[in-house]
């Protein structure tokens, strides 16, 4: 199923002359600035940071006789809006590696979560202590080698795991993503939905760890 | 979890669109998913550009509403004027033009994005004396009014533009006692702070 380009850029690819280009882009920057600018705020927090990024999104947008826009294939694969998004939120990245060098830092509150974030072996083997898994450093050589089955033996299961599953899990254990943003990142109706998602998955993690003679994954 | 594959090339614009408004087919699905696993720069977009894309701006009902209230306005202004010719014929002074609506004044400048926004200007209409400007925020509401005799007026420091923020303004000729015509509303958006002179 292909899409129509949307007006205003169709309109600006199909401008003939100079003025038509120009009336064509006003037109288009009209259209699109709110969206240009909800994702300029999403990346870069502050006000004048944000408008020093849209100001450039748009500059590298007309950049090389719109080559960026001319990328943008109406074949029914994705919205104008999405692939919009997408691609401005590069040039954001872009402008800010430029302007500071060096990639965005997590917001304090993300840091702070992630230092708390439980570990799926934590939830498949509740037994195991986590500080086992990630730091055998003073442990006995049993828990070292107990600790590295556990861990050989989850690899396996994951892999035997659908694709989207095991992004579920990834998204939620290794990102410790909320589940409402994994619910709309994966395409599920409700947050409820994901966590009866993940529920069913450990439950299939465990049996899977069960069958492979981890019953009992105390070290 | 699988490690981050670094050898593996991203994923293109359009396929983190195509994932996030769930078009692609089951196999490139599959395909995008396992790259996903693996790759935690392309997970991190996927959950920014989903996030983004179902918080933007929706498009004011605004745009939409503002045309019909043009058109009431002109369908009430039309009978109103209609109805004054029928009953003052006698006491107009200008009956050469009874028949004829009057032109409304075009706005000339700002429309769109500008870099500034010293003066707003518009096209004369005839046999006016008097204009009327208003300017309105994105929400409507009117943050500024001034009537002048002519067909440009700077816009006084004491008003702020915030750049990146659409605003609307319409000019109005006064045609007779209490009566305008007015320009359709007209949205700029200032493209950077640039404080006025």
């Amino acid at each position: 199923m292909a899409d129509a380009l949307p007006a205003e850029l169709s309109r600006l690819l199909g401008a003939g002359d100079a003025p038509a280009r120009d009336e064509a882009w006003a037109g288009f920057v009209r259209s699109y600035s709110p969206l240009l600018i909800h994702v300029t705020r999403f990346v870069c927090r502050s006000h004048d940071a944000a408008m020093d990024a849209y100001a450039f999104v748009l500059e590298q947008l007309r950049q090389d006789d719109l080559r960026r826009l001319r990328a943008y294939v109406a074949d029914g694969r994705s919205k104008f809006t999405t692939w919009l998004v997408v691609v401005a939120r590069r040039l954001c990245l872009d402008h800010y590696r430029q302007r500071y060098g060096r990639v965005r830092e997590a917001p304090a509150d993300q840091l702070e979560t992630r230092l708390a974030r439980r570990r799926l072996a934590d939830l498949v083997a509740d037994d195991v202590d986590p500080a086992s898994l990630s730091q055998p450093v003073g442990t006995s050589p049993d828990t070292e080698m107990r600790a590295g089955e556990l861990r050989a033996a989850l690899r396996t299961v994951l892999a035997e795991l659908p694709s989207r599953d095991r992004l579920l899990l990834t998204f939620r254990f290794e990102d410790d993503l909320p589940v409402r943003d994994i619910a709309h990142a994966l395409g599920f109706p409700t947050p409820f939905h994901v966590y009866r998602r993940l529920n069913r998955l450990l439950e299939v993690l465990r049996r899977s760890l069960a069958r492979r003679g981890v019953e009992d994954a105390s070290p | 979890m699988p490690a981050d594959d670094m050898a593996a090339p991203h994923l293109e614009a359009g396929e983190v669109a195509a994932y996030i408004d769930r078009r692609l087919a089951p196999a490139e699905r599959d395909r995008v998913e396992k790259h996903l696993s693996a790759c935690h720069e392309c997970r991190g977009e996927v959950i920014e550009v989903a996030h983004v894309a179902r918080t933007l701006p929706r498009r004011r009902r605004w745009h939409w509403l503002a045309p019909a209230v043009a058109a009431a306005a002109v369908i009430l202004f039309i009978v109103a004027t209609s109805k004054g010719i029928q009953q003052f014929t006698p006491d107009t002074g200008h009956r050469g033009e009874q028949g004829t609506a009057p032109v409304a004044p075009v706005p000339v400048a700002p429309a769109g994005p500008v870099a500034t926004v010293d003066t707003l200007l518009w096209s004369s209409v005839p046999h006016t004396n008097r204009y009327r400007v208003r300017l309105f925020d994105a929400d409507g509401a009117m943050i500024w009014q001034t009537q002048t005799r002519d067909t440009a007026v700077a816009l006084p420091t004491s008003v702020r533009v915030n750049p990146g923020v659409p605003y609307y303004w319409r000019a109005e000729a006064r045609v007779g006692v209490e009566r305008w015509v007015e320009s359709p509303l007209t949205e700029f958006t200032l493209l950077a702070y640039r404080p006025r002179q």
